[in-house]
C-alpha cells in the first residue's frame, strides 16, 4: 500500500505521549453523535494554529506512544475523517494502533520521525516501511501483510460483514 | 507459591497457550475464544448500533458483561436515551450479566464471578486489564473489534513478551500500591511496557489484600502493558504444562523488575502525565479545590479505609470539596454496614452513589477554569477531568484525603501522628 503525501501538505508535529484525552476530549463524547472538529479542539492544546489552519491531506508526525490512554476508537476514527492520509510516529500505544486498522486509518512507525522534512512530497510505502522524499529516505519497520490487507479492505468492519456473509451494503 | 515456579514462559504465553492448546511464544499471533465480553455506556451504545447493522445474534449473550457507570444518574435528556437504549439492548440480546447503576464496570466485573484465571476478557474500555488481576488475560480494545467479537465469539491476539515484576518486603506505612505504581511510572513512563505482560509476583505479594493487588493490574494500562497478571494455582498449572515443551525460539520471561516495597515513599503525578510522578514531599504545596477518591483505581474498600483513617476525627477544608464514590455496591453497602461510611459524611465529604465519578470528565465533579484536583483516579491528562485549563494531581487514597483536609497537596504521613 502506497500513500502520497502532498508537496504542500503540512506536517504537524506533536511530540512524545499524544493521549487520548487530546486527541479526543471526553467532554465531546456527546453520545450522539461524534465530530471529527473535536479532534482539532483538542489538539489546540498542543498547537493551537492547528484548528484554524488544519487541511485534508495533512498529516500528523510524533513522537513515542501516540495514542495513549483511552481505548475510545473516536482518537483514531476523528483523524481518519479529517482526511489525515497517515500518522508517522516514532512508536503508538497498543490499543490506538489496533484500532487504526481496524477503522483504516494508516500509521506507521518511525523511528526518526524528526527528519521527515516540512515541505515537498512525501511517498511512503507501508509494505517495505520505506519513506522516500526528495531530500532523505528513511527505512521503518514494515507493516504486517494482514494489517494491509484489513486497510486495503476497508477496516475490520468490512471484513466482517464479508466473513458473515451478509454482503458490503448490509 | 507463584513465586517459588522459575518460570522458562510467561504467564500471558501460558494462558494464551492453555487457550488454544498448543505451545505459543510471543510475537505469534492467535486467534482465540473471547471468555468475557465487557462494554458500558460510554462505548456500548455505538458498538452496539454497528453491531446491528450486521443482523447477526450476539454470539453468546451469557458471555457479555454490560454496565451502566459513567453517565450515572443520567445528567441530560442524551444521557438518558443512551442509558435507555442500552437497556433495551440489554432486553432485546437476553444479557443478563448486567452491572447497571452498580459502579465501575471493571469492579463490579471481578465482583460478579464472570472471570476465572485463564480466562480472555476484552471490553471497551482500556482499564478492563484490570481484570488481570484473578489471572485472566484482559485487555480493552476498540468499538470496532468488539462488533467483531459481538459476532463471532473470537478475536486475535499477538502473544505479549513478558516482564516479571518481584515486589519484596513490605510496603511502609502511609505507602500504598498506588504509590508504588506511581514510582514505576517514574522510573519507566508510560510507553516502557508496550505490547508486553507485566507479571507480579513476589513476597509482597502474598501480603497484599486483593483491594491492592487490584491497584496494579488496573494501571497497568499506564504503563503502556497490554495485561497486568498475577498468578494463582491454576496459572501455576499452566505455567508447568506448557513451560515443559520446548520451542524453537524458547522464549520465557524477558526481563524482571526488582521493587523493594520497604524503600518506597508516598508519590504524587503531577500535571498532565502519570508518569510526572515524584515523592509527594518534593511536590509543591498547592492549594486543591477538589479532592476525589474513587474510580476503578482508588475506589475500593481497603482505599476507604486508608482514606478515614485520615478523616476521622478531622473536616475537610471549607476550600476544598471532597468527593467519594465507592466503586460499587458492594463497597458501598460494606461501608454503611460498618460505619465507614459516616467517617466520610461527618467530615464534609460529597458521597455519591457508586459509579465512575469526575474521573473522565463525563460526570459529578468537572473542574473550573484554573482550578486543580487531587485524585485516586488512574490519569491527569490535560482536560481528563473535563476542562483543559484545569490541572490533575494523582496520589493515593490517603494522600487525597489529607489533601482535603489541609486543603493543599501535603505528605499523608503526617497525618498518621497519634493525636
Amino acid at each position: 500500500m502506497i500513500i502520497e503525501i502532498a508537496a504542500t501538505a503540512r506536517r504537524w508535529r506533536l511530540g512524545d505521549n499524544v493521549d487520548t484525552d487530546i486527541l479526543y476530549p471526553g467532554r465531546f463524547m456527546t453520545l450522539a453523535s461524534e465530530s471529527p472538529r473535536a479532534a482539532l479542539e483538542g489538539l489546540k492544546a498542543l498547537h493551537p494554529a492547528i484548528a484554524e489552519q488544519f487541511a485534508p491531506g495533512d498529516i500528523i508526525v510524533a513522537g513515542r506512544n501516540f495514542g495513549c490512554g483511552s481505548s475510545r476508537e473516536y482518537a483514531a476514527t476523528a483523524l481518519r475523517d479529517l482526511q489525515v492520509p497517515i500518522v508517522v510516529a516514532t512508536s503508538f500505544s497498543r490499543i490506538f494502533y489496533r484500532n487504526a486498522f481496524n477503522i483504516g486509518l494508516p500509521v506507521l512507525e518511525c523511528p526518526d520521525p524528526d527528519s521527515l522534512p516540512d515541505t515537498g512530497g512525501i511517498t511512503i510505502d507501508l509494505a517495505t516501511g520505506v519513506i522516500k522524499t526528495s531530500v532523505v529516505e528513511l527505512r521503518c519497520p514494515a507493516v504486517p501483510d494482514f494489517l494491509i490487507e484489513l486497510l486495503e479492505g476497508g477496516g475490520l468492519l468490512e471484513r466482517l460483514k464479508t466473513r458473515l456473509e451478509v454482503g458490503p451494503h448490509v | 507459591m507463584a513465586s517459588d515456579i522459575n518460570r522458562e514462559i510467561g504467564l500471558a504465553a501460558a494462558i494464551l497457550s492453555e487457550k488454544v492448546g498448543r505451545r505459543v511464544v510471543p510475537g505469534e499471533v492467535v486467534e482465540c475464544d473471547v471468555d468475557v465480553a465487557l462494554t458500558h455506556d460510554v462505548l456500548g451504545p455505538p458498538t452496539f448500533r454497528e453491531f446491528a447493522k450486521l443482523g447477526v445474534p450476539v454470539w453468546n449473550p451469557d458471555r457479555v458483561f454490560l454496565a451502566i457507570d459513567h453517565f450515572v444518574p443520567a445528567a441530560n435528556t442524551a444521557q438518558a436515551a443512551n442509558n435507555a437504549f442500552l437497556t433495551e439492548v440489554a432486553e432485546r440480546h437476553g444479557i443478563v450479566n448486567r452491572a447497571f447503576y452498580d459502579g465501575p464496570s471493571h469492579q463490579t466485573l471481578l465482583e460478579s464471578g464472570l472471570v476465572q484465571p485463564g480466562s480472555v476478557v476484552v471490553g471497551t474500555d482500556s482499564h478492563t486489564c484490570t481484570a488481570g488481576v484473578l489471572g485472566s488475560f484482559a485487555t480493552g480494545i476498540g468499538t470496532t473489534e468488539m462488533v467483531s467479537v459481538l459476532a463471532l465469539g473470537r478475536l486475535w491476539l499477538k502473544v505479549p513478551e513478558s516482564v516479571r515484576v518481584r515486589l519484596q518486603g513490605r510496603l511502609p506505612d502511609g505507602v500504598y500500591a498506588k504509590d508504588v505504581v506511581l514510582s514505576l511510572l517514574a522510573r519507566f513512563g508510560t510507553s516502557e511496557f508496550t505490547y508486553r505482560s507485566l507479571e507480579f509476583d513476589g513476597e509482597g505479594v502474598e501480603a497484599m489484600s486483593l483491594d491492592e493487588r487490584t491497584v496494579f493490574s488496573n494501571m497497568a494500562v499506564e504503563l503502556g502493558a497490554k495485561v497486568g497478571l498475577f498468578s494463582s494455582p491454576e496459572l501455576d498449572g499452566f505455567v508447568r504444562r506448557w513451560g515443559a515443551v520446548p520451542t524453537e525460539s524458547g522464549v520465557g520471561v524477558i526481563d524482571q523488575v526488582d521493587i523493594d516495597l520497604s524503600e518506597q515513599v508516598p508519590m504524587c503525578a503531577v500535571p498532565h502525565n502519570p508518569a510526572n510522578s515524584k515523592p509527594i514531599e518534593e511536590v509543591e504545596p498547592v492549594a486543591v479545590q477538589q479532592a476525589f477518591i474513587g474510580s476503578c483505581t482508588g475506589g475500593r474498600y481497603d482505599d476507604f479505609v486508608q482514606a478515614a483513617r485520615i478523616l476521622n476525627g478531622r473536616r475537610v477544608s471549607d476550600k476544598t470539596r471532597l468527593i467519594v464514590v465507592p466503586a460499587s455496591r458492594r463497597v458501598y453497602q460494606r461501608m454503611a454496614l460498618d460505619g465507614l461510611l459516616n467517617v466520610f459524611v461527618n467530615a464534609g465529604a460529597i458521597v455519591q452513589s457508586p459509579s465512575c465519578g469526575p474521573c473522565a470528565g463525563l460526570q459529578n465533579g468537572v473542574l473550573g477554569d484554573g482550578e486543580v484536583s487531587i485524585s485516586a483516579s488512574n490519569r491527569n491528562f490535560q482536560g481528563r477531568m473535563g476542562n483543559p485549563a484545569a490541572s490533575v494531581y494523582l496520589a493515593s487514597p490517603a494522600a487525597v484525603a489529607a489533601a482535603a483536609v489541609a486543603g493543599r497537596i501535603v505528605d499523608p504521613r503526617e497525618f498518621l501522628e497519634t493525636r
